[in-house]
């Protein structure tokens, strides 16, 4: 081939409850020339098939029902931790949820739109999309697979509710990028990283992260991108039309974030002010996130070894104004980063 | 200060730093259903008798009957252009094909039941698209680029079109020798029925490729999915009326499943293997995928395009006799630019 062209892989799996870790068919997803890819996005589409009940409300999310494993050849791409009703805090996994791997695509719909899709006379389940755009274009050279792991397991049962998702979900997973008609010349690959955190908060729980931000690689991560969402149980949420939900939201949870020398966040896009926060007046996230993307950007480093330390806490039942007893918090944080390895 | 085109030592005082006239030109036109027309493109041209730069291109289009009940989206009217002669669109492409969308058409969602707390959301407004250029386009003193519009008959109504360019005056003296002129061209599936499946059926060779004789670089696919529906709707003076519309199919349910594609190039090369959810291989965000790529001459792009079948659930079906024979069409389009001499 004479000139760079584009390149799309791709490959579906079929999720079921419980479901603890499919591999995608690697063969597709991996150069079917000799060439070297450059990847830049990474596509994460879920269908909840026959999720779907006029009368029932839906979840407006399904990514934080799905995790997602990345790596390619020896190196991850994800990681992180997922709470437990025994380990709030989490033990460290390979995966993040899919809701993570960036910002959310469709959340400007109105409240009411978002549940039930109505078109031609018949409702329809929402699907979701999900698109990291990487912080650094992925190098993968010929013969190396872009492996997705897909997962629906019960640690995050409490959220994804029998009666209303008992059916499979499809997952479609997508690389998408350039095919390079000629080998790249480096000195170092730029290796894209994401690191989920998703305490299990009960109610007026407060966790902290402990070494669940620890930077485990030999290499420097250059911190790119703080992501993050809350999602909620059905339990007694009352929305504002009086329906019973399952959605998920940003407002019910604080965040407080230092890092590991307990000095300021750099931040280089932002409208807020985004400093490290007083560990003892602890910001809304929607505060610390942007509303349009559910993430803000930063610049700042983390050496092998330090530890990002971050602390959530569910605000108070009765201060939100959502009831109280049943309702289960799922605060979902991820630092986005990158990392140089001598090739 | 950037410029679209290589103007050598012709710029003058310019290039110290002088500040440019910002300029906005606009026309506009009546088309009726099916057929062509163009605007007043002598209002195109630099009423200063100065050449000048066009940094984006803005079209607009409403509904000239039923103004109360729909509007007309990008689907429904088609524009060709042309620079000095030269094609700027590959004959008539749909006008939300140019550019990835930058207005509040893309937050409104579809028209769902003729219920009452849904009614607002379709009744007749504006649709506006940007086409922000990859590079200025020149446009020497006393030209204008040449419009015409077509109403491709989607809607049963006339469409007031407009098209406004937003740029700045050069000075008298600028000349640039190479001009980087944009391209777009095209390629329109059939409409299918929305529930069932179709296809797959094949974009022509001759659609997606460089027409011309000099490397293409192209900057984005665009991809774009339309319903199209014929509805009655009671009007607010108790009249019944029926007129069909076309819209973005951007719901959460439809947009991502609703197709599926396979890409490859005419040179071979695959982009998609696999049959691959349209918005995970088109972009979800934006509808685009911005991957820049050389065309060499004669060389091109192959889609193949197949409709999904919508499963719905009986028991939550909720049909409405109001809103009939709705079918679904996908559109492709390749966004670049080529170098030109002046002429």
């Amino acid at each position: 081939m004479k000139n760079d062209s584009p390149v799309l892989l791709s490959s579906s799996v079929v999720l079921a409850r419980g479901n603890g870790g499919v591999d995608v068919d690697l063969s597709a997803m991996q150069s079917t020339s000799r060439n070297w890819l450059r990847i830049t996005e990474l596509r994460v589409f879920i269908d909840p098939g026959e999720a779907r009940n006029a009368s029932d409300k839906q979840a407006t999310d399904f990514g934080f029902m799905v995790d997602v494993a990345i790596s390619v050849g020896s190196e991850e791409l994800t990681s992180g931790f997922i709470g437990t009703p025994s380990h709030p805090t989490g033990e460290r996994i390979a995966y993040v949820p899919a809701f993570l791997l960036g910002p959310r695509i469709w959340r400007r719909f109105s409240t009411v739109l978002n549940y039930n899709a109505e078109f031609d006379g018949h409702q329809y389940a929402n699907q979701n999309a999900y698109v990291w755009t990487l912080p650094r274009p992925l190098l993968v050279p010929p013969n190396t697979p872009i492996k997705f792991k897909v997962r629906r397991t019960s640690s995050i049962a409490a959220l994804d509710d029998a009666t209303l998702y008992a059916n499979s979900f499809t997952v479609e997973v997508a690389a998408a990028g350039t095919r390079l008609a000629n080998k790249p010349r480096f000195s170092s690959r730029a290796i894209p990283h994401l690191h989920g955190w998703s305490p299990r908060n009960d109610d007026s729980l407060r966790v902290e992260s402990g070494e669940a931000f620890r930077n485990l690689h030999k290499q420097t991560l250059n911190l790119t991108r703080i992501i993050g969402g809350t999602a909620l149980n059905r339990g007694l949420c009352v929305e504002p039309d009086g329906a019973t939900a399952v959605r998920t939201l940003v407002d019910p949870t604080t965040v407080q974030i230092y890092d590991a020398h307990n000095q300021d966040v750099l931040v280089s896009l932002s409208p807020v002010p985004l400093s490290a926060t007083n560990p003892n007046a602890p910001i809304p996230l929607t505060s610390l996130l942007l509303a349009k993307t559910n993430s803000v950007r930063i610049s700042d480093r983390l050496e092998p070894n330090q530890t990002y330390r971050m602390v959530t806490s569910p605000v108070t039942a009765a201060a939100a104004g959502r009831g109280g007893n049943g309702i289960i918090y799922l605060p979902m944080l991820a630092l986005e980063s990158f990392r140089e390895v001598p090739s | 200060m950037r410029t679209g085109g290589n103007y050598g030592n012709t710029l003058g005082a310019a290039k110290l730093g002088q500040r440019f006239d910002p300029l906005i030109l606009r026309a506009e036109t009546l088309v009726d259903v099916s057929s062509n027309a163009s605007p007043n493109n002598n209002a195109l041209i630099n009423p200063s008798g100065e050449p000048w730069e066009i940094h984006e291109i803005k079209f607009g289009v409403r509904r000239e009957t039923d103004l109360t009940y729909s509007r007309a989206t990008g689907a429904a009217l088609d524009v060709a252009l042309s620079w000095l002669g030269k094609p700027v669109t590959d004959g008539f492409v749909p006008v939300w094909n140019c550019g990835p969308p930058q207005a509040v058409e893309e937050f409104r969602p579809l028209p769902a039941t003729s219920t009452a707390t849904l009614g607002e959301y379709w009744k007749a407004q504006d649709s506006f698209y940007s086409w922000k250029l990859d590079h200025p386009l020149y446009i020497p003193a006393r030209q204008a680029i040449a419009v015409e519009f077509r109403n491709n008959g989607l809607v049963n109504a006339a469409l007031r079109s407009s098209i406004a360019l937003i740029g700045r005056v050069m000075p008298r003296s600028a000349r640039p020798t190479k001009v980087k002129v944009p391209y777009v061209s095209a390629y329109k599936s059939r409409f299918y029925d929305f529930l069932t499946a179709g296809g797959p059926e094949v974009s022509p060779e001759t659609t997606l490729f460089n027409q011309f004789h000099s490397p293409l670089t192209i900057e984005r696919f665009i991809g774009r999915t339309a319903a199209r529906v014929q509805t009655e709707e009671v009007g607010p003076d108790g009249v019944t009326r029926s007129f069909i519309y076309v819209d973005q199919i951007s719901m959460l349910a439809f947009r991502g499943s609703l197709f599926s594609a396979k890409h490859r190039m005419t040179t071979g090369d695959i982009v998609a293997r696999d049959w691959v959810k349209f918005g995970n291989l088109y972009g979800h965000r934006n509808y685009k995928w911005n991957v820049r790529h050389l065309l060499e001459p004669g060389v091109g792009h192959i889609v193949e395009i197949r409709k999904n079948a919508m499963p719905i659930d009986p028991s939550a079906s909720v049909l409405n006799a109001e809103i009939i024979n709705a079918t679904a069409q996908a559109v492709v389009s390749v966004v670049g630019w080529r170098e030109e001499n002046v002429p």
